[in-house]
């Protein structure tokens, strides 16, 4: 009896086996966050080296995968404000530059208010088409390995409405991606109801 | 997050399916959505899991009021997927810009998920579903009686998996006490009954199922006819660490299904000491129950 009792839960098991290869789509989420660092009285400009080795290394698709498109969702900034910051706001522009030293706009003057904020994230709702292609162009190409070239991530500003106001501050651009791929995966053919695998 | 997306797999069939979608593929397909999106994306799961455990625990009132008898078997239930669990009214998440509403898939839709475009040509993905019509889960089930016209019923199931999701547990207990004994020659078997069901993933997932009902029957030889009304209720809570490259934060999901009242319709075959059975289950979750089963 007791063999019996032990043997239900592998009945169960045995009733839903056979496998089926079937084509699922998923989205893999890259946040990155270069950080800029800025401690100075009237302008400031800071680069970051992006290299596809930081973008590989952040995203996680199985190696079976094939990745079908790479889109931003989303720009943001962090802003981490020191004691000795006077500037109330700053205005501040990101382009990227990439090998052949163009520059693409992906905002520009865009007001960040550093005092009477407690948000951990500020949204940039003012986003250039310019940039953000050639953001999601050099970032597809690192994930599906078609273009290995670093680009640079350029932060420029200016305290406002006053310039010339110390700033210091730790800022974070905080860059969301999805990586979309199709992956065949064993199913059990009572679930395989979905997109036949033609691998 | 890993591990929640193998509790999810445990979900699923109760650890029938687990082990064999990979963990990591169903982490991208949950990962995408924190709170309120999340609920409507697994809201289904919540209605169709808990409509199958709420199913198959009876096929048959005919309870004697005294007399050892023992049915030990494997109940099936099989929660069919309707076309209106498989979208839901998903919303942009911050820090998208701009906010936007979209009918996404749930996690049982199309396996295309949605896409709207923001501002400088940003995208939001919501991602797709697992395509699924139907999710059929077992459990193995023993009933003993009767005393004073009363059968107990157990569900158990016990998985130890790896360090990640730890132990599946899925634990009920019910009994059907017979209303008919108290009238003479009344037409058909009356029973009242209930059944308590508690299904966790390690620390991740708890599932809570509560049914009550009536049951009745009538048998000719070989075959019964049998059916009942009763209230279900499901609470599913999931909880969780997502890990972003912005850092942790704990999600969590409360889901309650939508399975209030529900209807049974079956038909049941006694050979000898080998039963069979099958019936349809009416509600907001609609079910198939089939079990196969040895008893005295």
């Amino acid at each position: 009896m007791k063999k019996f009792i032990a043997s239900l839960p592998l009945l169960a098991l045995l009733m839903l086996t056979g496998c089926d290869k079937r084509l699922f789509h998923f989205v893999a989420t890259i946040n990155q966050s270069p950080t800029f660092t800025f401690d100075s009285t009237g302008p400031f400009v800071q680069r970051v080296v992006v290299t596809s080795d930081v973008i590989k290394a952040a995203i996680d698709v199985p190696s079976d995968a094939r990745i079908t498109g790479v889109d931003i969702e989303s720009l943001s900034l962090r802003v981490a404000v020191k004691p000795e910051n006077r500037a109330t706001a700053l205005s501040v522009t990101g382009v990227t530059i990439n090998a052949n030293q163009q520059r693409k706009l992906m905002f520009q003057n865009y007001t960040v208010p550093l005092v009477g904020v407690n948000v951990p994230v500020i949204g940039i709702n003012a986003l250039i088409e310019d940039g953000i292609s050639e953001l999601r162009g050099k970032i597809n190409g690192y994930v599906q390995n078609t273009d290995n070239t670093a680009f640079v991530i350029e932060v420029s500003g200016n305290s406002t409405p006053s310039s010339g106001q110390r700033v210091a501050i730790d800022l974070n651009l905080v860059v969301k991606a999805t990586v979309k791929y199709d992956q065949c995966v064993e199913v059990p053919q009572l679930f395989s109801s979905g997109e036949e695998c033609t691998e | 997050m890993k591990r929640t997306t193998k509790s999810m797999l445990a979900i699923f069939c109760c650890g029938i399916w687990f082990n064999t979608l990979p963990a990591q593929e169903l982490e991208d397909y949950v990962s995408k959505y924190t709170s309120e999106n999340g609920a409507g994306y697994m809201q289904p799961l919540a209605d169709a899991f808990g409509g199958s455990l709420n199913s198959g625990f009876y096929h048959g009132a005919r309870i004697k009021s005294f007399g050892f008898h023992i049915y030990i078997g494997v109940e099936t239930m099989t929660a069919l997927i309707a076309n209106d669990q498989k979208t839901f009214t998903a919303k942009t998440e911050a820090p998208f810009n701009s906010a936007q509403t979209a009918q996404a898939p749930t996690l049982f839709g199309s396996g295309k998920g949605a896409a709207v475009t923001g501002t400088g040509g940003t995208v939001f993905n919501f991602p797709g579903g697992l395509d699924l019509d139907k999710l059929p889960i077992a459990v193995p089930q023993v009933s003993i009686g009767s005393l004073l016209g009363t059968e107990a019923t157990l569900r158990f199931v016990e998985v130890e998996t790896d360090e990640n999701i730890g132990k599946i547990k899925l634990f009920g207990f019910g009994a059907q006490h017979s209303l008919s004994q108290y009238f003479k020659n009344f037409p058909i078997d009356l029973t009242a009954g209930f059944l308590i069901q508690k299904f966790e993933v390690g620390d991740i997932v708890e599932a809570n199922t509560k049914y009550f009902g009536l049951q009745g029957s009538f048998s000719r030889s070989i075959l019964t006819l049998y059916g009942g009304a009763g209230i279900a209720s499901t609470t599913l809570n999931i909880a969780y660490d997502y890990e972003s490259g912005a850092g942790t934060e704990t999600i969590k999901f409360d889901l309650e299904a939508e399975n209030a009242a529900r209807f049974t319709a079956g038909v049941a075959l006694n050979l000898i000491v080998l039963k069979l059975h099958a019936d349809y289950n009416f509600g907001a979750q609609n079910v198939i129950a089939a079990g196969l089963g040895f008893g005295f």
